[in-house]
């Protein structure tokens, strides 16, 4: 898959992920488990460029006698998660159409 | 291999990188160990689940510089620039923040410095009118002496009156110099907030 198009997915993938509410990093990475994997060091890449995009916030609180850290979503990054979603919509119809190009040869 | 060994190599593994990125990567892999082991697995299939240290270093540096690219490094050279232009700017700008401090400074210095005088001048010339009074009285002038007095009354009314303007106007200038400093030291608390 071409870089920048996966980078931006697995953008779009992550803020889904805490879309419904605060999250930190392993359920994340369990809940994206059916669709996507995705490895510890890239999912931390990610949280860190979403972070200094302003798309989510951190917070550190403590659990269970260690500390872990909350991640959860800005206006900003539910403003991405909508652009996405118009994105896809003209993604598919060109898509639509590489495929029916396809079928006829 | 234990969680401690893991992250041990791990931290040797990234030396390369800043102190403060390496413990903030180290610290990520410490909370995904602990939460699979809270989870139920082993120490050892825990981190065994997240990968081998030699794995997960080559990983890192290699996805690092995309990371570098794109978080703050351009805010931090825009920050570069301002104090860039303070610095070259400073002949310019500080003579006249300095002269448009020292006019408004001295401006309410004199107002007070009147408000004062005026205040004090009247409280004087009742004590003065009513000392004279006595004098006057003693060398027979009764007449003047009686004329003295109304004058030093109305002084004394005056800078009774006077007195409490001025301890109020001492109060708000009071109350506004400290809410100045204070919204200059917000300022710069802001600042530092923005920083971290």
């Amino acid at each position: 898959m071409d870089i920048q198009l996966k980078r931006g997915l697995l953008d779009v993938c992550v803020l889904a992920a805490i879309q419904d509410g605060e999250s930190y990093g392993y359920r994340i990475i369990k809940e994206m488990k059916p669709y996507l994997e995705m490895s510890e060091s890239t999912l931390y890449t990610i949280l860190k460029r979403l972070e200094g995009a302003g798309m989510l916030t951190v917070r550190t609180a403590e659990h269970d006698g260690r500390l872990r850290k909350y991640y959860k979503i800005t206006d900003r990054g539910r403003v991405r998660l909508a652009e996405f979603r118009e994105e896809w919509k003209e993604i598919m119809t060109v898509y639509r159409f590489v495929v029916r190009e396809g079928n006829k040869q | 291999m234990t969680k401690k060994e893991f992250l041990s190599a791990l931290s040797r593994g990234l030396s390369k990188l800043p102190r403060k990125e390496r413990e903030e990567r180290v610290n990520f892999y410490a909370e995904m160990i602990d939460d699979r082991i809270e989870e139920g697995m082993s120490e050892p299939d825990a981190v065994a689940s997240v990968g081998t240290v030699e794995g997960t270093v080559s990983q890192i540096l290699a996805e690092r510089p995309a990371v570098a690219e794109e978080t703050p490094q351009k805010s931090g050279n825009g920050r570069v620039g301002v104090i860039l232009l303070l610095v070259l700017g400073f002949p310019i700008w500080f003579p006249i923040l300095l002269s448009l401090f020292v006019t408004v400074a001295s401006l309410i210095f004199s107002l007070f410095v009147t408000l004062w005088a005026v205040e004090i001048s009247f409280a004087a010339g009742a004590v003065g009118g009513v000392g004279t009074f006595f004098v006057l009285l003693a060398t027979g002038q009764v007449a003047s002496a009686f004329f003295t007095l109304g004058g030093a009354l109305v002084c004394g009314g005056l800078a009774i009156l006077l007195f409490f303007g001025a301890v109020a106007a001492t109060k708000a200038l009071w109350r506004g110099i400290t809410a100045v400093c204070r919204r200059i030291a917000g300022l710069f608390k802001r600042k530092e907030k923005n920083n971290v």
